[in-house]
């Protein structure tokens, strides 16, 4: 038997499909063979470490699919009456924390409380013995920071270098189960570190009744950090990132940790301070908001155009105000809200692009919406471009993201024929919803 | 699903179509994630994948191949979108040492997704498909349009391609 046919028949064995006398005759061709015992053993290997992605889940996608169901062929209401009571009473399964401790084990000084603001009350947690270490060793290849106990397991925080020995950092939320599983949970993407706040990613603990919340900050590459809290959804079974609104804001902008409310935490952006109440373990609710900056510049609508669609014309009015910030407002003929988009926080300044502004551009066969803003005090002359193209099937505006990442320019922006003109490169809008550059 | 379900999903019946998500959602969604790596992109490549199972269950003859239809369905999506977006890939983890216990695991894990990232999505897909999926060479044949015994070459390629990377080295070297 030659090895060819010695590895097909392996395969065969293991799919489960080989012949009784094939087995007998492979098992006499792999005893006197020590590339196929070795292509045997790799099929071991293989199936030992693909055993970890039949642990790999997603969120369930299913809302958004039956959300996105032609009409036409949608069933009864008492069924979706039905669903849609099974669904709520679900979510009131899972709604019943409320915030009590902010707890840090490598506190940092937090800023200045402001006149009359009540302490917060403080809970140490205590931090396990698998406490492994907070040293970043770039080349070191894998480097982890604390473990921390989570309801589902203990959570870990691990950095890889990449390349090996170089200078890129990603990151990413770990979680050993109780079962001993290990599952990858959250990937920060790519980080960095160095000798300004936040350009080491630092992890800290929220403590919430008897769960506790891990809270991450990296690097923006904007001179901020980026607040992320994860929490363990005992329903999904797995760690998720909490968003703070209800457009699914999972990553916050800051320039220090938050500090500690009766309610909540309060985050520090700039010149903003934005109170946020834990209302679940999986959402934070904006509860207040205010700024310690008195010179206010005006805020209301900075912008409004028109989209013609195939569900009539609607909308699109750019919106700010220096407490809220900027935000994009779908409207249908009859001035009903159909999608608000939260653009963040702008900066506000006098020179050009500073404030938030809108375009509405013909790419193609296709009306985008351009927003510009600039989110660097300090870099005033470039602002940060988002483009939304409007999608018929979901009928809102999505996101439709550069390949490249966030887009960083200091021209106004244009269309030609089937390509947007921004930066110094030309962009072709993608049927995956994604600015391609064009050579 | 039986028949009768089969029946009223093709019908439109969104009650039959809970039913299939119920049976499929969990399966294809593990899949997708396996096949592209990406959490973003498969959440999306599911969504997609359920809409083209609602809209085109007439167009399935055969109520036996509903599982294959809609793992071909997942698949065929999962390429275009590969396809047609820059990829993010791990570098060889080329000075990464083994440890025991709780980093070894981690990096083992990585390395298996950095080795998949490198072998031709095809050939990840026949390697999900019958080993994390379950399938018999001939039902991930059907899913991919392929014959059983491509199938099981394009295995064999796979597990040779694993096999040179794992080099008999502690250091899982890629």
């Amino acid at each position: 038997m030659q090895c060819e046919e010695a590895r097909d028949l392996l395969i065969q064995r293991w799919l489960g499909e080989i012949e009784p006398e094939d087995d007998r005759v492979l098992a006499r061709h792999i005893s006197g063979c020590t590339a196929c015992r070795d292509f045997e053993a790799a099929q071991v290997q293989v199936d030992r470490q693909a055993a970890g992605l039949e642990n790999l889940h997603l969120p369930s996608q299913r809302r958004a699919i039956l959300a996105q169901l032609p009409r036409s062929r949608q069933t009864r209401w008492t069924y979706r009456l039905a669903t849609g009571l099974a669904g709520l009473a679900a979510a009131a399964a899972v709604t019943f924390f409320a915030l009590s401790y902010w707890q840090m084990p490598n506190p940092a000084p937090p800023p200045a409380a402001p006149v009359g603001e009540k302490p917060a009350p403080s809970r140490p947690v205590d931090l396990p013995a698998t406490f492994l270490t907070t040293q970043l060793k770039p080349g070191a290849g894998w480097v982890a920071t604390a473990a921390v106990p989570t309801a589902g397991g203990t959570a870990a925080a691990y950095y890889y270098v990449e390349p090996a020995g170089g200078d890129r950092l990603h990151a990413m939320i770990l979680l050993r189960r109780p079962d001993g599983r290990l599952t990858r949970e959250i990937d920060l993407g790519e980080v960095s570190f160095g000798q300004l706040p936040f350009t080491q990613p630092e992890f800290r603990l929220l403590k919430v009744g008897d769960v506790v919340l891990l809270a991450m900050a990296t690097d923006d590459g904007a001179g901020t950090g980026l607040l992320r809290v994860a929490a363990y959804n005992p329903v999904l079974q797995q760690l998720l990132l909490v968003p703070f609104d209800e457009r699914g804001t999972t990553a916050l902008p800051v320039t220090t940790w938050p500090t500690v409310t009766d309610e909540g935490i309060r985050t520090y952006s700039g010149n903003w301070q934005v109170d946020w109440r834990l209302t679940s373990a999986f959402a934070f609710e904006r509860a207040a908001e205010a700024t310690r900056e008195t010179a206010a510049p005006g805020g209301g609508l900075l912008a409004e155009t028109a989209l013609d669609t195939a569900s009539g014309r609607l909308t699109v009015r750019l919106e700010g105000t220096l407490t809220e910030g900027a935000w994009l407002g779908l409207y249908d003929e009859d001035g009903a809200l159909l999608q608000q988009i939260d653009l963040g926080k702008p900066h506000y300044g006098d020179l050009p692009m500073t404030r938030p502004a809108l375009s509405k551009l013909q790419v193609g066969d296709r009306e985008v919406i351009a927003i510009l803003s600039d989110p660097m005090v300090g870099q005033p002359r470039q602002a940060v471009v988002r483009v939304f193209a409007y999608d018929p099937g979901r009928r809102q505006l999505r996101l439709t993201p550069f390949a490249t990442g966030e887009l960083l320019v200091e021209e106004p922006l244009s269309a030609q024929g089937d390509l947007l003109l921004a930066g110094y490169l030309r962009w072709k809008l993608s049927d995956h919803w994604l600015l391609e550059p064009v050579q | 699903m039986d028949a009768t379900a089969l029946s009223r999903l093709r019908d439109g019946d969104e009650a039959a179509f809970v039913r299939l998500l119920e049976l499929f959602e969990r399966p294809i969604s593990r899949y997708l994630l396996s096949l592209t790596g990406d959490r973003m992109l498969a959440e999306d490549l599911v969504q997609e994948t359920f809409l083209r199972v609602y809209l085109h269950t007439k167009e399935l003859r055969d109520d036996a191949a509903l599982k294959p239809w809609i793992y071909r369905i997942a698949t065929n999506q999962a390429m275009t979108a590969l396809r047609r977006r820059s990829r993010f890939r791990w570098l060889p983890l080329t000075t990464v040492k083994a440890a025991p216990g709780f980093e070894e695991e981690i990096i083992e894990q990585q390395w298996l997704r950095a080795a998949l990232d490198r072998l031709p999505s095809d050939h990840v897909a026949c390697l999900l498909l019958t080993r994390v999926e379950g399938m018999k060479s001939h039902e991930a044949a059907a899913v991919l349009g392929i014959s059983p015994e491509a199938v099981r070459k394009r295995l064999s390629r796979v597990v040779e391609a694993l096999r040179a990377e794992l080099g008999g080295d502690d250091s899982h070297a890629v």
